[in-house]
């Protein structure tokens, strides 16, 4: 039954998935073949996906930057950025993630509730209230502002990861305690493995998300020499003159590629973490 | 032994609430403070009482903001979250090219924010771009502009978040690889079909993930800027203007911060009856495996 | 899952280590002097990638001459400049100079952000000798020269001759009239089914120069109110609409998919004209590959309306802790002739005469024709527009509603008017 049944149905949809997938890709391909056209050509003849005459200095030009500042520096600030933001949101995330899930105690309601609230407000309010605060702190013009947040706990990972730790049977809690495990061991050795998908995916958020934040760095950072490639990339647009589309294009691509390189590797754990897991099937 | 446990949940939401005062409470303090005061950043508050909320009771504009938010929460959630939930599902039957789909779908995500993808998104839904194009070789007669045009602007953007389904997509696969093999074996050993597989399995094992993935979604909906920032900046003639746009504008192009900040209070508490709203009703719905709530 | 955890952690330590280190002692605040002597300035800007590195250039040039001076630069685009900057105000945070547009500096300067530039003047330390008084003006406010134009331009219309005279007319531009424009826009329409009229900004030439050719002005004299009759408006949105009925003028949502320079209708040989600022002719003129005209803009009265402008202004901050560093940098980017050749006279005509004069020789066919045009304003205007109300901006948005509504036809130019002066005396009541 398993056979026969798993292959017909696939076949209709595969080839369904398949044309959707390239419709899905479809603003991204536009994308890169027109990095490679010249400048004129990108918008002129935008039906066109391939370029007439394939061009490759459009990643020189945008590579170049802008007032000796080039994108290599952009990039070093980026990932420097973006990676202490990752590892502090995920590990915090998910140790305060064990307490909400895990522990009771008085008033864990109304902190769960503060979280969710804290979620629906806009960061665009609290944009100058915090600029305030953190210029108090001396902060500004630092990663700091961009960096040490995440070590106290995104709300959004804790909200996800809770819901993954619910999913856990207490048996198994239960089990270690009976071992003798005291609650930090059993957050160390069995809900953490066994919520590696979630920490995984929160960690891929994570990144793409700070590494195209450009209302941080806009904020937070005056000296080019700081900028991240969000903020240069808004850099090439200019409405009173002639905008560099070619570069601009071209290092959108290029941006592009850590964040898919990052997604690729941790791609493998969602599914690693589960088969080797424990429990589950 | 109540004492204990207090003191050990508290050890680990420690960080959370030192992190939400410095980084939240304080500015969020600042903000309501602000919110009844007209403040243009340049020097100092000014208190006005309930001036700023009276004022958003008769400005059309903030009402216009309201109606399209709504719109484009109601529109492009659903979309999002049906796109994510089926995908995730034909892509976990799937074993043939799977880390290519999962990335294909993923990549819109990824790039969704950047000003490239704005600037490209415009030129596909103008008058002479490519989704006219080929909207004409098929046959039909489009002579407009889908992005210039106030009745169709705001679909643009519901079909940009839409096409940005990718985040939830792998939530739900990542939620999807928890529901053991061995319940859906038993199933089909009882007889159930793939339809009642679904229902009865995925759905309820899933329930949990969906309840977040709604909740996140409709907030982030409602919250939504970067769109209509960089692709429409809210026109044409304000059909695509988004409430946190609004908010935006107020706030740092007219100067008027206060008014801002009393906006994204309404929204708070907008977006707080909601959220509550869908977890009252979740409470019949939800399954949780593990100690539950 | 013990070692990826270690790994992890190592990781992490490891990063904050980089973190701290390279980034401690980099505050880039108005702090003062580490040490006798050395002075760290910060300026900041907008632009595109060619104005940044002229910009570093003429820093650096500043910094070879006064070796114990750092200029610290902060550009970025356009977008969120002003973001940035109100936030920094806020934070009583603002770099020592900046670069101010003119619908931000009476807001500004009513909020004493900007220091007076006046007594440094009178004490010689910043030379406005070679400046026209007039010009100077432009930057003051309530008695206080606040900021200094880094450069003039005026509202211009830019076309095509070639495409005029393929259509049978010719530029008068000192005596032409609105009737003559609207005849020509017309006509240049039916024979070759351009946008005869071109994009036309009409928030700008409301805003800088109708009112002005009829007397009047868009704001009143005090500020406090809108400074037109109904009549005045109501007979310019009646034009609007003519053009649009004749096709003439583009259509809203072609309009809005006009992103960048590279998509004008001008450029694109979709218009004979492009409605802008004298300065934008160089781009225009590179972006189109033909030769481009500058025009003063329609009459009767041009000479009433046209009026000298500042492209851009530069201030100093009022809570600099080196004003006299600041304004002695200020006089070098707006009077030393070297700075000003490496400048390229890319954010407007130079202010100073001396400097002027030095550049005429060195510059291409496009750049002496924006000069010329300046010249040619400087004897056919009249006074610039006292600074305006703090809320301008506001009201020149509801405007630009008001016109969207007008022309996509929700609105007749009566009502147009009307819902007009409602929203803007509703928004200059506030203020």
């Amino acid at each position: 039954m398993t056979l026969t049944k798993t292959k017909l149905l696939p076949i209709a949809a595969q080839v369904l998935l398949f044309a959707f997938s390239i419709l899905m890709l479809y603003p991204v391909l536009w994308m890169v073949f027109s990095s490679f056209k010249d400048n004129s050509e990108i918008f002129a003849k935008s039906f066109s996906l391939f370029p007439t005459e394939w061009k490759f200095g459009n990643y020189a030009a945008g590579w170049k930057g802008f007032g000796s500042y080039t994108f290599a520096t952009f990039f070093k600030n980026s990932f420097i950025v973006v990676l202490i933001y990752t590892v502090g949101a995920v590990l915090s995330s998910a140790f305060i993630a064990y307490g909400f899930a895990r522990m009771e105690f008085a008033g864990k309601k109304f902190w769960f509730a503060c979280m969710i609230a804290t979620l629906m407000l806009p960061q665009e309010v609290i944009m100058v209230p915090q600029y305030i605060v953190f210029q108090w702190l001396g902060w500004v013009n630092t990663f700091l502002p961009l960096t040490v947040p995440s070590f106290f706990g995104i709300p959004f990972f804790i909200f996800m990861l809770v819901q993954f730790m619910r999913s856990i049977p207490a048996e198994l809690d239960n089990a270690a305690k009976i071992d003798g495990c005291n609650s930090f061991m059993i957050f160390y050795r069995i809900i953490l493995p066994l919520t590696l998908p979630g920490l995984m995916t929160a960690a891929i958020f994570a990144f793409y998300w700070h590494w195209q934040d450009f209302i941080g760095p806009l904020l937070y950072l005056s000296r080019p020499d700081l900028y991240t490639v969000s903020l240069a990339l808004k850099m090439f647009s200019d409405p009173d003159t002639s905008s560099n589309w070619g570069g601009m294009i071209a290092m959108s691509v290029l941006s592009l590629v850590p964040v898919i390189v990052i997604f690729f590797c941790f791609q493998r754990y969602i599914v690693e973490g589960i088969t080797a897991g424990g429990v589950k099937g | 032994m109540r004492e204990k446990t207090n003191l050990l949940g508290y050890f680990y939401i420690s960080p959370y609430i030192i992190g939400l005062l410095a980084f939240t409470l304080i500015p969020m303090a600042i903000s309501l403070y602000l919110s009844f005061t007209d403040y243009n950043l340049l020097s100092s508050p000014r208190w006005i009482g309930g001036g700023n909320f009276s004022r958003m009771v008769s400005d059309d504009q903030f009402w216009q903001s309201v109606r399209v938010t709504f719109y484009y929460v109601f529109t492009a959630v659903p979309a999002r979250l049906v796109f994510a939930l089926a995908v995730a599902i034909a892509l976990k039957e799937l074993n043939f090219l799977k880390g290519f789909y999962r990335l294909v779908f993923y990549v819109p995500s990824l790039i969704g924010g950047s000003v490239a993808v704005a600037v490209i998104w415009v030129q596909l839904f103008s008058k002479d771009g490519v989704v006219n194009a080929f909207l004409n070789t098929l046959g039909f007669n489009i002579d407009f502009s889908w992005i210039g045009n106030p009745s169709t602007a705001i679909w643009t953007l519901v079909l940009l978040s839409a096409w940005q389904f990718g985040s939830a997509m792998l939530i739900f696969l990542a939620g999807l690889q928890n529901i053991p093999k061995d319940y859906y074996e038993a199933a089909s050993v009882d007889g159930a079909n793939a339809w009642r597989r679904f229902v009865r399995i995925t759905l309820p094992m899933l329930s949990p993930i969906i309840l977040f993935n709604v909740v996140m979604q409709t907030i982030n909906g409602f919250l939504a800027f970067t769109p209509s920032y960089i692709v429409t900046e809210g026109g044409p003639m304000n059909s695509t203007l988004l409430y946190v746009l609004y908010l935006f504008r107020r706030a740092f192009q007219f100067s008027d911060m206060g008014y801002a900040s009393a906006m994204a209070w309404v929204m708070l508490i907008l977006i707080s009856i909601l959220t509550a709203l869908i977890f009252s009703s979740s409470r019949s719905l939800v399954h949780y495996e593990g100690k539950g709530d | 899952m013990r070692r990826r955890f270690a790994t992890i952690m190592a990781l992490i330590l490891c990063s904050a280590l980089v973190a701290c280190s390279s980034n401690k002692g980099d505050t880039g605040s108005a702090e003062g002097d580490q040490g006798s002597g050395s002075v760290t300035l910060r300026f900041a800007w907008w632009g595109d990638q060619a104005r940044h590195d002229l910009t570093m250039e003429a820093i650096k040039l500043y910094e070879k001459n006064y070796p114990n001076v750092t200029i610290v630069p902060e550009f970025s685009g356009f977008d969120g400049y002003f973001d940035k900057l109100s936030t920094q105000a806020a934070g009583n945070q603002l770099p020592d100079i900046f670069q101010m547009n003119v619908p931000n500096f009476s807001s500004y300067a009513k909020n004493n952000l900007m220091a007076d530039l006046k007594p440094y003047a009178d004490q010689g330390k910043i030379d406005f000798s070679n400046i026209n008084e007039s010009v100077v003006g432009l930057g003051e406010l309530n008695g206080k020269v606040s900021s200094i134009p880094a450069g003039i331009n005026a509202i211009a219309l830019v076309y095509d001759p070639a495409v005029l005279q393929e259509n049978g007319f010719s530029m008068n531009d000192a005596e032409w009239t609105w009737d003559d424009f609207m005849n020509m826009a017309k006509s240049i329409t039916e024979k070759s089914g351009m946008y005869g009229g071109g994009n036309i900004e009409s928030v700008n030439v409301l805003s800088y120069y109708y009112f002005r050719t009829l007397g009047s002005g868009f704001f009143n004299a005090s500020g406090d109110g809108l400074g037109f009759e109904d009549a005045q408006l109501i007979d310019y949105f009646n034009k609007v609409s003519e053009l649009a009925a004749a096709k003439a003028i583009p259509t809203p949502d072609i309009v809005a998919s006009i992103k960048g320079m590279e998509d004008d209708l001008l450029v694109k040989g979709q218009a004979p004209f492009s409605w802008r600022f004298s300065n934008n002719l160089s781009s225009l003129a590179n972006l189109a590959g033909r030769p481009l005209e500058l025009a003063l803009l329609p009459g009767p009265g041009s000479d009433k309306g046209m009026m000298l402008r500042p492209s851009l202004y530069y201030s100093v901050a009022e809570n600099s802790k080196q004003k006299e560093e600041a304004v002695k940098f200020l006089d070098f980017l707006i009077n030393d002739l070297d700075a000003n050749d490496i400048l390229k006279a890319e954010r407007g005509v130079p202010i100073s005469e001396k400097v002027r004069e030095h550049m005429m020789q060195n510059l291409n066919e496009n750049q002496k024709k924006e000069f010329e045009y300046i010249s040619r304003v400087e004897q056919h205007s009249s006074a610039a527009d006292r600074p305006e109300p703090a809320k301008a901006n506001e009201v020149r948005s509801a405007l630009t509603d008001v016109l969207d509504r007008l022309l996509f036809k929700t609105l007749s130019p009566e009502e147009a008017a009307t819902d007009f002066k409602k929203k803007a005396s509703e928004i200059l009541g506030r203020s």
